[in-house]
């Protein structure tokens, strides 16, 4: 914390909780003048003038946690200085109070806002363009051009010492209008102390050069005006200047701007288009944050200069760093989605630090903090924020970072609420899981002939053997021990019933898929036994061909199962009886690519339609009378969670053939796209 | 199961018999249990046997007069019950055949029929419509046999 407040170009102090400093930052020496060793133990109320009501701030402050305004101050020497601060009670690592940091810069002294009322009051307008100069060291200059020149008539200048004069009057502050109507594109920090020369309109330097040579010739404060016909993008401009009232100011001047815009011109154009991003961020119907950044940016700068290259390593050596990134990056600006989507009332509950919008989710203020020094663009991720009422919701972050060329203090923040999106996922999972399931039933339906069959076996076996029983046990000499050996023959029947029972249930039931180690050769063994009757039944021939040595995959074996069964009912579907002599299929199993298996299922029927060769893999695609036409589509979205993939084809000689492939041995993903992280 | 492996149990004899000649019935299934219970069926009527598990492995053990008659399943690996009763037909057309099946479909009966089965049973068989169907096959059989 220490080490990064010494980079902060604002006063960082830190008060134990009684009000003693502890310490304070260079910034800090130089805004109030003293001396960090000399403040060390001093109470903050020493050398504060206002607020101080005898403590109430400060115990104010440890009950609220924070605090934020203007103090008027008491330097070591000199006048008074006047500050914005504002002030955080930070927490130990059990929640309770440890210290107070206080983040305060320089306020230009009101005289600024004051001349501005007054100006106002003597020329009613809505926005001027004010500026305050310091012309301490052009006062040489200025008194000897005075000296020499006339007052009554524009003075002839000479190029170079009106240059020389403006080069050394200093700005010391500037509104926001002056920014726009000078075109000002630059930082404000990096405006103040430089000189006017070079940002003042060049056909109207002689007119300022002569309106301040004229205010340093007077003792008072009275005003002076220039009429110019133009100056940049104004006509009819009125220059008004005059000295500071305050004793304490007596270097200070201010000139106010006063002018018609041009028609057209590059400030209204500037101006509407001020207009048209404020309307376009207020109206936007998402959450959207207006974000001043610059003091962090000031802190990178810094830290490259010292040559931080790593921000990652440097921000995990020193974790204060995020903390106080998220405390001087301020948010200037919501729009009212983000104060809906907060739960906030009013938009300054929103404004103030960035903290907060990273509270929910620890470690996303410095991800956004590493992408700012990184210089990228766009920063984007998943997040999860902590709504002023507690409720946790999860949005998608989506930052923008200005570039050197806009303006500096807007970086935007938009955030797209993904509670819905998340939901609707879940809902999706939901349906896919009762889409296979209803595929499994459908090709079940397909399947009662087997069924039926495989039961009747037992059941055959059961009852003949009951009936064999009671023959023998109605006889002369009734035979017992037969009947306890059919008698057993039976049970073990009913549990043969039992266990194809309990095989169709699987295939009927839903499970999530399961990832285990198996050989396709025996899940289609299995296939084929439970399918035998079928081909038979409709004279159907299977050649069997598999690979002894394919290798393993990872899969479901109920899912893996299910396709097999689906391609093999479908290849004898195709060969229906009245158009075809000879009903085969040739069913294979072999090594792809050495990483992989493939499985290939060829019959002697039609084939597939060369204009339905694309479609077959889409969902309700059929040309079967009864068709559901979601077997294949379940089909290839099974291949695709087990990592491989499916195709259909024509053979040449005729008849269709489907061909899948799976990679060996590699875990398989789930059925549903996975979050990214 | 796909191999053709040849299983014959050893011929079944009941105790006492009251004919000279007791039948010997080929039983052609290819679930095991099936064939089993078939059997111990016959045993009960007093007939003899011998199991099966494909059409196959009987044709190596058939000799003219050695079976008085043949229960056979439809739905086999190999050779089917028709193209038993089909090929029999040609090589011993006075054995009798009866054809099982726990397929309903009508159509499968009259193929059945047509084939020169004796008859067609369904799944699950009850054993006094057996023991009728065993008795006129015997008969059938035994105006040609030898006495």
């Amino acid at each position: 914390m220490m080490e990064l407040a010494h980079y902060a170009s604002e006063s960082v102090i830190v008060y134990d909780l009684d009000g003693n400093v502890r310490y304070c930052n260079p910034a800090s020496e130089s805004l109030y003048g003293w001396m960090a060793e000399a403040m060390t133990g001093r109470n903050v109320k020493n050398f504060t003038i206002e607020p101080n009501s005898g403590g109430e701030l400060w115990r104010k402050l440890l009950q609220a946690g924070k605090w934020q305004g203007t103090v008027r101050r008491r330097p070591l020497h000199g006048t008074e200085v006047i500050a914005t601060a504002r002030y955080h009670v930070r927490l130990d690592d059990d929640g309770a109070p440890l210290d107070v940091v206080e983040y305060s810069a320089a306020k230009a002294p009101d005289i600024v806002s004051q001349a501005i009322k007054d100006a106002a009051a003597v020329r009613p307008q809505k926005r001027a363009a004010c500026w305050q100069f310091n012309i301490h060291r052009a006062r040489s200059l200025l008194a000897g051009i005075d000296a020499a020149g006339d007052a009554a008539e524009i003075p002839e200048w000479h190029q170079d010492r009106l240059e020389r004069m403006l080069a050394e009057v200093r700005i010391i502050d500037i509104n926001e209008e002056a920014i726009h109507q000078f075109g000002l594109l630059d930082d404000l920090d990096r405006l103040l102390a430089r000189p006017i020369a070079n940002l003042w309109p060049e056909d109207s330097r002689a007119m300022l050069g002569d309106l301040l040579v004229a205010l340093a010739a007077k003792t008072d404060a009275e005003a002076e005006t220039r009429l110019i016909p133009s100056l940049g993008a104004l006509r009819d401009v009125e220059l008004t200047g005059w000295r500071a009232a305050d004793p304490r100011c007596a270097d200070t001047v201010f000139v106010y701007v006063n002018g018609t815009l041009n028609a057209p011109s590059a400030v209204r154009e500037l101006e509407a288009s001020q207009d048209r991003y404020r309307n376009l961020i207020s109206s936007l119907p998402l959450p959207v944050w207006q974000i001043d950044a610059r003091a962090a940016g000031r802190i990178f700068d810094r830290l490259r200069e010292a040559g931080v290259t790593d921000m990652a390593a440097y921000s995990e050596a020193h974790p204060e760093l995020v903390d106080l990134a998220c405390e001087i990056v301020l948010v200037s600006e919501v729009n009212k989605e983000a104060i809906a989507l907060f739960g906030a009332s009013d938009r300054s509950e929103l404004t103030g630090p960035i903290s907060y919008v990273f509270a929910g989710t620890p470690g996303s203020g410095r991800r956004v903090m590493l992408a700012h020094f990184a210089g990228v663009r766009n920063y984007v991720e998943e997040l999860k924020v902590r709504t002023l009422d507690g409720r946790l919701r999860d949005v998608l972050l989506l930052v923008t970072f200005p570039v050197p060329g806009e303006r500096l203090d807007t970086t935007i923040i938009i955030m797209v609420d993904n509670t819905a999106r998340l939901q609707a996922e879940a809902r999706l999972r939901q349906v896919q899981a009762d889409f296979t399931h209803a595929a499994r039933l459908s090709t079940l339906g397909e399947m009662t002939t087997s069924i039926a069959h495989e039961i009747k076996q037992p059941l055959s076996a059961i009852l003949t053997n009951a009936q064999t029983s009671l023959r023998w046990l109605s006889r002369a000499e009734p035979n017992v021990e037969k009947a306890t050996q059919l008698a057993a023959r039976i049970a073990e029947s009913a549990q043969r019933a039992n266990d194809i029972i309990g095989r169709i249930q699987d295939m009927a039931g839903k499970r999530a898929p399961s990832r285990i180690r198996l050989n396709l050769n025996d899940v289609i063994r299995q296939c084929l036994v439970f399918l035998r009757h079928e081909s038979d039944d409709k004279s159907v021939t299977i050649n069997v061909e598999l690979d002894p040595t394919l290798p393993d995959i990872f899969g479901d074996r109920i899912q893996l199962q299910q396709i097999v069964v689906n391609l093999i009912v479908n290849s004898i579907q195709a060969m229906k009886p009245s158009e075809q002599r000879r009903r085969e299929i040739f069913l294979a199993t072999s090594l792809h690519d050495s990483d992989g298996v493939v499985f290939s299922i060829q019959d002697t029927g039609a084939g597939i339609a060369e204009d339905h060769l694309a479609q077959v893999f889409e969902g309700f695609f059929t040309t079967k009378d009864n068709g559901l036409g979601i077997g294949l589509a379940i089909c290839q979205s099974i291949i695709s969670a087990h990592g491989g993939t499916i195709a259909a084809s024509n053979h040449p000689d005729g008849g269709a053939i489907f061909r899948f492939t799976i990679p060996a041995d590699t875990p398989v993903v789930d059925l549903v796209e996975t979050r990214v992280a | 199961m796909s191999g053709l492996i040849s299983v014959s149990a050893a011929p079944r004899r009941p105790k006492a018999c009251s004919l000279a000649h007791v039948p010997l019935i080929a039983i052609v299934d290819d679930d095991l249990a099936l064939r089993q219970a078939l059997a111990e069926l016959c045993e009960v009527f007093d007939f003899g046997s011998e199991v099966f598990d494909c059409a196959e492995s009987f044709f190596a053990a058939h000799a003219t007069g050695r079976f008085d008659c043949v229960i056979t399943d439809l739905n086999m690996p190999g050779l089917s019950g028709i193209g038993l009763v089909q090929h029999l037909a040609a090589i011993d057309a006075k054995l009798p055949v009866i054809v099982m099946s726990a397929q309903t479909d009508p159509e499968i009966g009259a193929r059945v029929q047509r084939s020169g089965a004796l008859a067609f049973l369904s799944k699950p068989i009850d054993d006094q419509v057996l023991h009728r169907h065993l008795i006129a096959a015997f008969s059938r059989g035994a105006r040609g046999h030898a006495v």
